[in-house]
């Protein structure tokens, strides 16, 4: 397997680096398991390695992706096992295959987001319900108002032991909206003086028809 | 949980979770002695230092020792503990600071001093150690280059380490199991603890002053040393070295697989206080360092190894410890830095084998700007040396040049300043002459400190040039260093002021700096938390002269704060090259003829390995 797309989790202390951080984290790792990686070449040869939907920093994410390039052919388990034995701790790379889907291929991600808020999951439904709900979106050009609801495919919350939790399937890749815009929407429509904590999970990366990303 | 809520909302959380790849957390259940080795800066500098990448290893080699790293949080951080109540912790096991035996701060650099009463206070710990009762623990250690002169923060730590910490350590921690299982007190294990040769308990000893302002005597109790003489390690090729670094999950600033080649200096450099308080040179066979430098490639996965020492062009090998080291990185693609080149002695074959990988910058360090000041401050370079080393260089193909001077040293003159634009004028001509590309364009980088006079070295004595006068020459260079392809960088020279008032400070100032910290200074040495005015007025609150300790030229005779501590080089040493100095008079090196400096006599019996 030459163009290798490994799917991997990050989760605990790993949540906390950074997308660059997490590439610099890889390339190091396959050093470490001593596989053959195509480098690219220039005057700062670095392995050729490649993670596809930027995480945001202090998100965890369950099903993550990221493509290297081995220049030989070496059986996926073992690989699997090299670079488990050489990864910190917080991640863990799970499968190993042939990149089947094209990186722009990627349409959707789904997330898990733990709000520290003592409220009704009633009333968050009531709101995910709107037809719009305007929110400012921060893009290279400036800010523009978007209907957020454009960008959220599915959404569902329930509330337990005083935290809400939220399951939503919102645009990525092209189209990429931060779900931290969702929390602070939602902060605003309950008219909240402070954005409630959050922890956000990234679940799974989905194509345009919701199926996983392979 | 507490922390998970707060770490989404500071910058760079990956400072302060731990979990890296190689760090080590024991069970607590079969640890008998915990220690917080701390570093009175953020993670990516702490993380850089060689010095705790030792010390973590050896100590968590020990069976019933475990070592945590402490790093400063950044102000956002610091906000959100106080804020929560979340106290100082170890990145480890993340359990609190004051709930280890102890706590061991390394001293770097003068600048980082109110890091370190910050970081006892983060942790809940009483700042001065007459709040902290008898209890044993947490027990507050410091070492480091800063703590050859310990005196301005005698009234926050314990026990300071003088030298090299292998092996002194190992001693005080079998002292602290002793003293923990016979449920001694704090009193009773320092009386036990300043007998350990190379420990200094600073409540043991009594500083009297004379009218002026200086030190009359300094008088330790019955049972102290009169004089403190610094731990090495004898042994340098045995002695203990990682295998294994810890791999940072996030950028540091020297992000790199490191051996040491050597410790200690030939040079003698008057200026230089690692040059003089680090002798005698002791040296790592090429087999040692080869076989510690592949274990910590192939553990780490880092993409560059680099050679430390402080004149890594004076090794005697390494020419052929190279040419081991690259057969080995090449393939790998990882890259070989040598630092701290001398441009008198450096091959540019190496330069060019070294650097096939990754092709980096060279630096060189002429010091100042003419002949007559280099040999002043005994650098002992000629400008042709340095000529030679460049036009070489950019024949080769490099066309980045980085050359280090300082101002204000003693004897300098505008004359000197001239000269440093003159260098920097010519080493462009030389590019001019000796590139094979013109179309690439060359960038000489000049920077400029701001000479701080330090304890150990022959300019001890000096008293520091003005910051007006510093302020005015800095300007000078700007003016005169407008050149096509120079770049002039300068520091802030408040920040050298007070470098130099701390260095060669006394124990009083331990007043000015607690009250300076609780104005509100930290992080001196980032210019965007230098709070200068403040701790101006934190001296004239304490009624001491800021420039009594900074700008004030010492006699022969004076009793130095630090007179008590000694790294085996003598005072008369340092004074007779003090007088060659501004006789214009330079020295040989340690390699042509031992000057007898007296730091030989720490191998008792064993040479001198210049």
């Amino acid at each position: 397997m030459l163009n290798a797309r490994m799917r991997f989790s990050k989760t605990g202390n790993a949540r906390y680096l950074s997308h660059l951080d997490t590439m610099h984290l890889f390339q190091r790792t396959f050093l470490r398991a001593g596989l053959p990686l195509r480098y690219t070449e220039g005057f700062n040869p670095h392995p050729y390695v490649s993670v596809l939907l930027p995480l945001p920093t202090s998100f965890a994410g369950l099903d993550e992706i990221v493509d290297f390039d081995l220049t030989e052919d070496i059986p996926a388990e073992l690989v699997l096992d090299k670079i488990n034995a050489a990864l910190p701790l917080g991640f863990c790379a799970t499968e190993l295959c042939e990149a089947l889907d094209k990186s722009r291929e990627i349409a959707y991600a789904s997330y898990r987001i733990e709000l520290f808020l003592d409220e009704t999951a009633e009333k968050i439904i009531e709101i995910l319900k709107k037809n719009t709900i305007m929110i400012l979106k921060k893009s290279k050009s400036g800010e523009n108002e978007v209907n957020l609801k454009d960008y959220l495919a599915k959404a569902s919350a329930y509330s337990e032991n005083g935290k809400i939790y939220i399951d939503a399937v919102i645009s990525a890749g092209n189209k990429n909206l931060n779900p931290e815009y969702l929390v602070n929407a939602l902060s605003s429509e309950l008219g909240l003086k402070k954005v409630p904590d959050a922890l956000y999970t990234r679940t799974a990366i989905l194509k345009e028809n919701l199926k996983t990303f392979r | 949980m507490e922390l998970d809520r707060i770490l989404p909302r500071v910058k760079k959380p990956a400072r302060y979770v731990g979990g890296e790849y190689n760090s080590v957390l024991k069970d607590r259940a079969k640890v008998d002695l915990r220690f917080a080795l701390a570093f009175p800066d953020i993670y990516e500098v702490g993380m850089s230092h060689l010095g705790s990448r030792i010390l973590y290893g050896l100590y968590n080699s020990l069976d019933g020792v475990s070592c945590e790293r402490v790093y400063a949080p950044w102000p956002d951080m610091e906000a959100e503990m106080r804020e929560h109540g979340i106290s100082l912790y170890g990145l480890e096991s993340r359990d609190p600071v004051y709930s280890f035996d102890i706590v061991g701060f390394s001293l770097q650099y003068e600048l980082s001093y109110t890091n370190v009463l910050n970081m006892l206070d983060l942790a809940g710990i009483p700042v001065r150690r007459d709040d902290r009762g008898d209890a044993l623990s947490p027990l507050i250690i410091a070492g480091g280059p800063c703590a050859y002169n310990p005196e301005p923060l005698a009234d926050f730590i314990d026990v300071f380490v003088i030298g090299e910490g292998e092996e002194v350590s190992l001693e005080l921690f079998e002292l602290y199991r002793k003293a923990k299982r016979g449920g001694l007190g704090k009193k009773e294990f320092l009386n036990l603890a300043a007998q350990i040769e190379g420990l200094y308990v600073p409540s043991l000893y009594n500083i009297s002053y004379n009218e002026d302002g200086t030190v009359n005597s300094i008088d330790p109790a019955e049972n102290a040393p009169g004089v403190v003489l610094k731990r090495i390690v004898a042994d340098f090729d045995k002695a203990y070295y990682p295998e294994k670094f810890v791999v940072p999950s996030t950028d540091i600033v020297f992000d790199r697989a490191m051996v040491e080649l050597f410790r200690g200096c030939i040079r003698g450099c008057r200026f230089c206080q690692a040059g003089h308080a680090y002798r005698p040179v002791r040296t790592k066979k090429p087999e040692t360092l080869s076989k510690q430098a592949k274990a910590l490639i192939e553990s780490s996965g880092f993409e560059e190894l680099s050679l430390s020492s402080l004149s890594t062009s004076d090794y005697k090998e390494l020419e052929p410890l190279c040419d081991d080291l690259l057969s080995f990185c090449e393939p790998k693609k990882v890259s070989l830095s040598l630092p701290s080149l001398r441009a008198d002695n450096f091959g540019i074959e190496l330069m060019q084998r070294a650097q096939k990988v990754r092709k980096s910058g060279l630096t060189f360090a002429p010091e100042a700007g003419t002949q007559r000041l280099r040999d002043v401050v005994n650098k002992n370079l000629t400008e042709n040396d340095l000529y030679d080393a460049c036009s070489v260089a950019f024949s080769g193909g490099w066309n980045n040049v980085k050359l280090y001077f300082m101002t204000g040293l003693p004897t300098e003159t505008d004359e000197d300043l001239d000269g440093i634009a003159e260098i920097a004028k010519n080493v462009v001509y030389r590019w001019r002459q000796n590139t094979k590309n013109k179309n690439r364009g060359v960038t000489v980088t000049v920077s400029a400190s701001y000479f701080v006079p330090k304890p150990h070295t022959p300019f001890q004595w000096f008293g520091q040039v003005p910051l007006a006068e510093i302020e005015r020459r800095q300007q000078y260079l700007r003016d005169k260093l407008r050149i096509k392809n120079v770049t002039f960088h300068w520091h802030e020279a408040k920040n050298g002021y007070l470098e130099a008032i701390f260095a060669r400070g006394d124990r009083r100032l331990g007043s000015v700096l607690e009250r300076a910290w609780r104005q509100g200074c930290k992080f001196d040495g980032w210019d965007e938390f230098f709070r200068f005015d403040k701790w101006m007025e934190a001296f004239r609150f304490c009624g001491l002269e800021s420039d009594f300790y900074a700008l004030r030229t010492r006699g022969a005779e004076e009793v130095f704060p630090w007179d008590h501590i000694s790294c085996g080089v003598t005072k008369a040493h340092l004074w007779k090259e003090y007088e060659r100095a501004f006789e214009g008079e330079t020295s040989l090196n340690c390699r042509q003829a031992c000057a007898g400096c007296g730091a030989a006599k720490l191998l008792k019996g064993g040479a001198c390995d210049a």
